[in-house]
């Protein structure tokens, strides 16, 4: 498989200057690629440098398709990276994930949080997002939350700034990542958010074919919780006696939820 | 049964045209309907460019829907990673086989993602042009082939930067011994190449296994500089290279199981394509076919 691990290091010299500057400057030795034949390496060290840096755009297209996945928490880190959100491709971040084969956005998500703990928390929204985006096939049993819903937990506050820097983004009039750079471009405050006091958050798709976020209360996250870890309606019942109902307004809050499409329920 | 048994029964499409999804909606894009009513002899088929996640776009639709002839293109699948033909992709792809119907699936068998199949991640590199990049590719190419039940015909991709030590040709015949299949040759990645490399055009085609060659492609490219670094874009415009021309006329007259060629040239105006069409079929209409 070594092929593989050298299509991954052009992959990330492709990407990143400072890494063919290294590369010249260095040698093989540069690019950390234990795995790498010495005849691969001659192979590297024998390109012309520019020959990588062919495609100006390149970096441009996956920053977009990045910020499009997290665009308040792209908002808010821009200003506080050095070197602004290219900075990514340079980053641990985004070599450490081509050369594990993982996904560019949980990166980019990475490298963002770092930023702060409101960032943190946009990140938190965001990464709920993207999950509820890709979900698979529905669940199957006599219960279960519907496609593409589900919770996350965070930082009061959370919501307020994130729907705060929507409204911001959506003010421009903008496609996304032209707001979320135009928006980037005057500073924008550090929010402080308190990390014991927790809240929880609802995805849920919306009529638009996207999804809303909205908070929930934790009788109504320990309702959704049981449908998906147990998928049985007693299961809910219960979860929904424990947060303080009684039998007859446990059975109504679940067919509430069902109505709402929150729950998909198979059974009477 | 061999594959140069099975190729007889491939069935001969002609000369046609490649579209992906959305190309034909772009300004100016070639109207596939329209240059058939008007030239059929060079919309005999649609080589269709599938990445499941985007499915078939409705000028797809109409052309099956006409009865046309398709072939399927992949956009999406690392040939030399067996663990890219997973169940649900390969299901889906089935479906998309059932909705065109096509003669055969083809591709650049190259990177087309790096990690997961993620909007971010699609690209197109060449592979590494070395001994067991090969043996990984031709095992991937069989795996496909055994699980779609179609005959899948590599294509060399263009690129910048070719690694390994290999001559791309040399990489592409190993393959296809180890696969046992046929190729799609693309002239213009090919001229690419041999450019890039210092070679002359034609270097490496006398000891190609030419009678492997199934199909072809033809498309424009353009001359690019960066920092007095000169390469060749693939462009797909109309402006045919002349080196794309002479592997083309080479191939063409000695191909003898040769079933099709496309002149990639989709987002371009039907009457700024006429005169690479007539050049194609010049070639196509001149050679003795097995």
């Amino acid at each position: 498989m070594s092929h593989q691990a050298l299509q991954r290091t052009l992959v990330r010299l492709l990407h990143d200057p400072t890494l063919v500057e290294r590369l010249r400057e260095s040698g093989p030795t540069a690019l950390d690629e234990p795995e790498l034949t010495e005849n691969e390496r001659g192979w590297l060290a024998a390109t012309d440098p520019r020959a990588f840096q062919t495609d100006p755009y390149r970096q441009g297209r996956i920053l977009t398709s990045l910020v499009e996945e997290l665009p308040t928490a792209a908002a808010l880190a821009a200003r506080r990276l050095e070197g602004g959100l290219t900075s990514f491709f340079s980053s641990e971040h985004f070599h450490q994930a081509v050369r594990q084969d993982r996904a560019l956005r949980l990166a980019f998500a990475e490298l963002l949080e770092q930023t702060g703990s409101d960032t943190r928390a946009l990140v938190a929204i965001e990464r709920g997002l993207m999950q509820a985006r890709r979900a698979e096939s529905p669940l199957e049993g006599e219960i279960y939350p519907a496609h593409g819903v589900l919770w996350i937990s965070t930082p009061a506050g959370a919501l307020e700034l994130y729907e705060a820097l929507w409204a911001g983004l959506s003010r421009t009039g903008m496609p996304v990542v032209e707001s979320v750079l135009k928006v980037a471009q005057a500073p924008l405050p550090v929010t402080s958010l308190d990390n014991d006091d927790r809240r929880t958050l609802l995805i849920e798709p919306d009529e638009t074919g996207g999804f809303r976020v909205g908070e929930i209360p934790s009788g109504l996250e320990a309702i959704l919780r049981a449908a998906r870890d147990h998928r049985s309606l007693r299961a809910c019942e219960e979860a929904a006696v424990r947060s303080g109902a009684d039998a007859t307004e446990a059975q109504e809050i679940i067919a509430d939820l069902t109505s709402e499409g929150l729950l998909v329920c198979k059974v009477g | 049964m061999s594959f140069l048994e099975r190729a007889q029964a491939l069935p001969s499409l002609g000369i046609g045209v490649s579209t992906e999804y959305g190309a034909s909606s772009a300004d100016g894009a070639l109207d596939v309907m329209a240059l058939r009513r008007a030239h059929p002899e060079y919309a005999s088929f649609l080589e269709i460019g599938v990445e499941i996640s985007k499915g078939l776009d409705a000028d797809d639709r109409a052309w099956v829907a006409a009865g046309g002839s398709t072939t399927y293109h992949f956009l999406d699948v690392n040939l030399d990673d067996p663990s890219d033909m997973d169940e649900p992709w390969l299901e889906k792809v089935r479906h998309t086989v059932d909705a065109i119907r096509p003669a055969w699936m083809c591709g650049d068998a190259g990177m087309w993602h790096f990690g997961p199949r993620d909007r971010a991640q699609m690209t197109l590199l060449p592979p590494i042009l070395s001994e067991d990049s090969a043996r990984d590719l031709g095992d991937g190419v069989a795996k496909l082939r055994e699980q779609v039940g179609l005959e899948v015909l590599p294509e060399n991709p263009p690129g910048v930067v070719y690694l390994g030590d290999l001559h791309l040709l040399d990489f592409f015949a190993r393959v296809l011994d180890r696969a046992d299949t046929g190729m799609l040759l693309d002239c213009a990645h090919l001229a690419i190449y041999q450019r890039l490399m210092g070679h002359s055009p034609l270097t490496g085609l006398d000891a190609f296994p030419l009678e492997r060659i199934i199909e072809l492609h033809v498309a424009g490219g353009v001359e690019r500089e960066r920092d007095g670094f000169l390469w060749v874009e693939d462009d797909h415009t109309p402006e045919v290279l002349p080196e794309t021309w002479e592997i083309y006329e080479y191939v063409v007259a000695r191909a003898r199981n040769l079933r099709a060629v496309v002149f990639e040239c989709e987002r371009n105006p039907m009457e700024r394509c006429l005169d690479g069409f007539k050049r194609i079929h010049r070639g196509w209409a001149a050679r003795d076919p097995a």
